[in-house]
């Protein structure tokens, strides 16, 4: 099913929502309508998920797709996701783009800012093994430790916003 | 008289060859004498003559064993001009006289010619590391011929770059520096400023980028080919991916002296416009957002989150990446037409209303007028293009306008009248035919930030009727069983090797320039793309620092942003920093 394209039942399910959890006293509205779209994994977590994102390289189309997810028809923070300002902050690194040479200091002071344990996600094809950009002479390889902190990969070109979502809800949630 | 004929026979002194060019819109001249350039681009300066890219090649493996430069201009009568620089001195192989006095803009592509090819103007005013940063081995020339892959990564990886310890930053007394970037605090890219402020008042700022270098023009060459190059254009800047990848096409089309079919061009139109409307939809969003006006910001989000899940629908891909290809257009399915104009005409509905509150609000008029301003003057001078030129008033430079091309060549359609009247010059001046919902008038255009959204505005609205018109001759037309795509591979083959073409497209940004030159059995010689970007980093940095208001004929007031303007001046910019870095 196609979002969007039925704006009617879309709200009425909203509505009924609201009715119910006024109802019942329930809070977690949203969630209880996300566990119906997109499957009962992200409504299981009531934690939080503190995301920085790393662009090491990328077109900007991940970036836009992660952008996306701020916005009301995704509205991340209802899963207790949360795009942070500082890496100090963050449970998981999420790392777009082939890493450049010329941004590899920056990433690695980034990954290094991050409070233990530190766990990546890697978002597009690029980031998993340079994907359209591999052969060129720009990319630096990522040391081990950067790979073995690698949690979970969501593939495509960019991926779509949902699948993002699905990847990051997942991920071991802090203990916020 | 603008003809460059006029130019070369009033200034050159020395031999001017011209060669034919297939397209009778682009112009090809040789100059030979130093002198001769630099008085030519001077006389260009003066007639009006809009200075697009500086293009190196590599030649040396070729007849003339020499590097060459091409310099291509645009013309206020409507042509490309090419002129031909041959790098001939055999005492200075890789010196070239600089035409940065008579077009300023051209300093960004002489620091990247260092860094790329080791070429450098006789002043010798250009500095390595704006795309090579210190990880790079001196002298490493990626673009140069014969440096293979292989070997570039092998004397990359046997470099150790020198360990600097930071070092402060020298500032006068009462001055403070301050460093941002390279990563920034929110999904953002990579790029670094350096702020230097008296109080809250920014003084300077130093952009430095180049952190994304991906060496996107090698890959061209070495990985690509003519008929699969889209696959990679899509992919220099996501939020162009389509105007890229369209550029790119045209160059290839134009080297093989084909027009793509009618309705494929019709489509191309479309899905440009869709791209500009929802990355127009969303700049207005985030500006809303920076002004702190979160309810408006969200329902402006959700229109572009439409507009991207139309594009979905349309093509498959919510950056409509896949569609284009050499030669025409690759649609999954017929698209829904009835569904394209619906959601179109809700969105805009929305879009119009929210963006006219947002102009009208008196707290966000406060923010933006005065913010950030780049006058008429520093536009034309810095060679700034696209939606932040046509801001500072300079309404009429759009390549759909100045150069049109697939489907804005049409007569027929006039969507050069709905272009035109984007910007209302008067109220009688609009005829009836046409209707702006939101009017932006001539005078709104101070180069501020308020001027940038309000553009942004009226070219969504005019994206709505240029779709409108599209949807209407897509449905005239009907013909479901005509090709959208014209087989290439042959007639690129019957291309003489080391032929060149030219491909651009107005993007939400402004143009992008492909200059493609064809190598044996298809394969790409030399690719360089300019992105609108390139040329608009300046125009920011003149947009931002501290400096006399030129509308005050005392002298004495100053034009100054402080630093929390610098997030709205940025935003209503928004310029690509991998387009930048290639």
């Amino acid at each position: 099913m196609r979002e969007g394209t039925e704006p009617i039942s879309h709200m009425a399910r909203l509505l009924l929502g609201r009715v119910f959890g006024l109802l019942t006293g329930r809070r977690t509205l949203y969630a209880e309508d996300a566990a119906a779209r997109y499957g009962p994994e992200l409504a299981r977590g009531r934690r939080s998920v503190f995301v920085r994102h790393l662009d090491c390289g990328s077109c900007n189309g991940c970036e836009i797709e992660l952008s996306a997810l701020v916005n009301p028809l995704y509205d991340i923070e209802r899963f207790g996701i949360r795009f942070e300002a500082s890496p100090r902050h963050a449970d998981v690194l999420a790392l777009t783009g082939p890493f450049t040479r010329n941004l590899e200091t920056a990433a690695y002071l980034t990954y290094a800012a991050m409070a233990e344990p530190r766990c990546i996600v890697t978002i597009g094809d690029c980031a998993h093994d340079g994907g359209i950009f591999k052969d060129t002479y720009a990319l630096a390889d990522r040391p081990a430790f950067l790979e073995q902190a690698v949690v979970a990969h969501v593939p495509g070109c960019p991926p779509t916003p949902e699948a993002i979502l699905r990847a990051l809800a997942q991920q071991p949630r802090g203990t916020g | 008289m603008a003809d460059i004929h006029a130019g070369i026979r009033d200034v050159c002194q020395g031999e001017v060859i011209e060669l034919p060019r297939r397209d009778g819109r682009e112009r090809h001249f040789v100059i030979e004498n130093g002198e001769d350039l630099l008085r030519l681009s001077q006389w260009a300066s003066q007639h009006d003559y809009y200075f697009c890219t500086m293009v190196a090649n590599d030649e040396r493996l070729l007849e003339d064993h020499i590097f060459k430069l091409y310099y291509l201009f645009s013309a206020p009568d409507g042509f490309l001009v090419t002129l031909e620089y041959p790098l001939n001195d055999p005492l200075h192989p890789t010196k070239y006289p600089s035409i940065r006095p008579s077009f300023p803009s051209v300093e960004p592509l002489e620091h990247r010619l260092y860094d790329t090819f080791g070429l450098s103007p006789h002043t010798g005013e250009v500095h390595s590391g704006t795309l090579l940063h210190t990880p790079y081995p001196p002298e490493y020339y990626p673009l140069r011929q014969g440096r293979t892959r292989d070997k570039l990564e092998e004397r990359a990886r046997a470099y150790s770059p020198p360990t600097h310890s930071a070092s402060a930053i020298e500032m006068p007394e009462g001055m403070l520096a301050m460093p941002v970037g390279p990563i920034h605090a929110g999904v953002i890219e990579a790029g670094c400023f350096q702020f230097h402020l008296a109080g809250e008042v920014i003084e300077e700022v130093r952009i430095r980028l180049g952190y994304k270098h991906r060496g996107i023009e090698k890959l061209f060459q070495t990985s690509y080919t003519l008929e699969r190059g889209h696959e990679l254009a899509e992919r220099v800047s996501g939020d162009a991916s389509f105007a890229h990848s369209m550029a790119f096409c045209h160059a290839v089309e134009s080297l093989a002296g084909v027009e793509v079919p009618l309705a494929a061009r019709y489509w191309r139109g479309l899905l440009l416009e869709l791209e500009r409307f929802s990355n127009h939809a969303g700049d207005i969003a985030a500006l809303v957002h920076d002004m702190a006006f979160e309810l408006l910001a969200s329902e402006l989000a959700v229109v572009r989150e439409q507009t991207l899940r139309l594009n979905q629908r349309v093509c498959g891909h919510r950056l409509l990446r896949g569609v284009n290809v050499p030669g025409g257009v690759h649609l999954l399915h017929r698209p829904h037409l009835n569904d394209v104009q619906r959601t179109i005409e809700t969105l805009a509905a929305r879009l119009l209303n929210l963006g006219k509150s947002v102009l009208e609000m008196p707290a966000c008029r406060e923010r933006m007028v005065n913010t950030g301003v780049l006058t008429c003057n520093e536009a034309r001078t810095g060679g700034a293009t696209g939606l932040v030129a046509r801001a500072s008033g300079l309404w009429k430079h759009d390549f759909r306008l100045r150069h049109p091309c697939g489907v804005y060549a049409i007569p027929a359609l006039a969507l050069a009248d709905e272009l035109r009247h984007t910007v209302v010059l008067s109220d009688d001046d609009l005829p009836s035919s046409i209707h702006r919902r939101v009017p932006i008038y001539l005078s709104d255009l101070q180069g501020d930030v308020f001027a940038r959204l309000a553009l942004r505005v009226a070219e969504a609205e005019t994206s709505v009727h240029l779709v409108a018109r599209l949807v209407a001759a897509l449905r005239q037309k009907g013909g479901r069983s005509e090709p959208l795509v014209v087989p290439l591979e042959k007639l690129l083959r019957a291309v003489p090797n080391f032929e060149y073409g030219i491909g651009y497209a107005e993007s939400w940004r402004g143009e992008i320039i492909y200059w493609l030159m064809k190598g044996p059995r298809n394969t790409i010689f030399r690719c360089d793309l300019r992105d609108p970007s390139l040329f608009n980093w300046t125009a920011m940095r003149q947009a931002i620092i501290r400096k006399p208001d030129p509308r005050d004929p005392t002298g004495r007031r100053y034009l100054e942003n402080i630093l929390a303007d610098f997030p709205l001046i940025n935003k209503s910019f928004n310029l690509s920093y991998a387009g930048h870095d290639l």
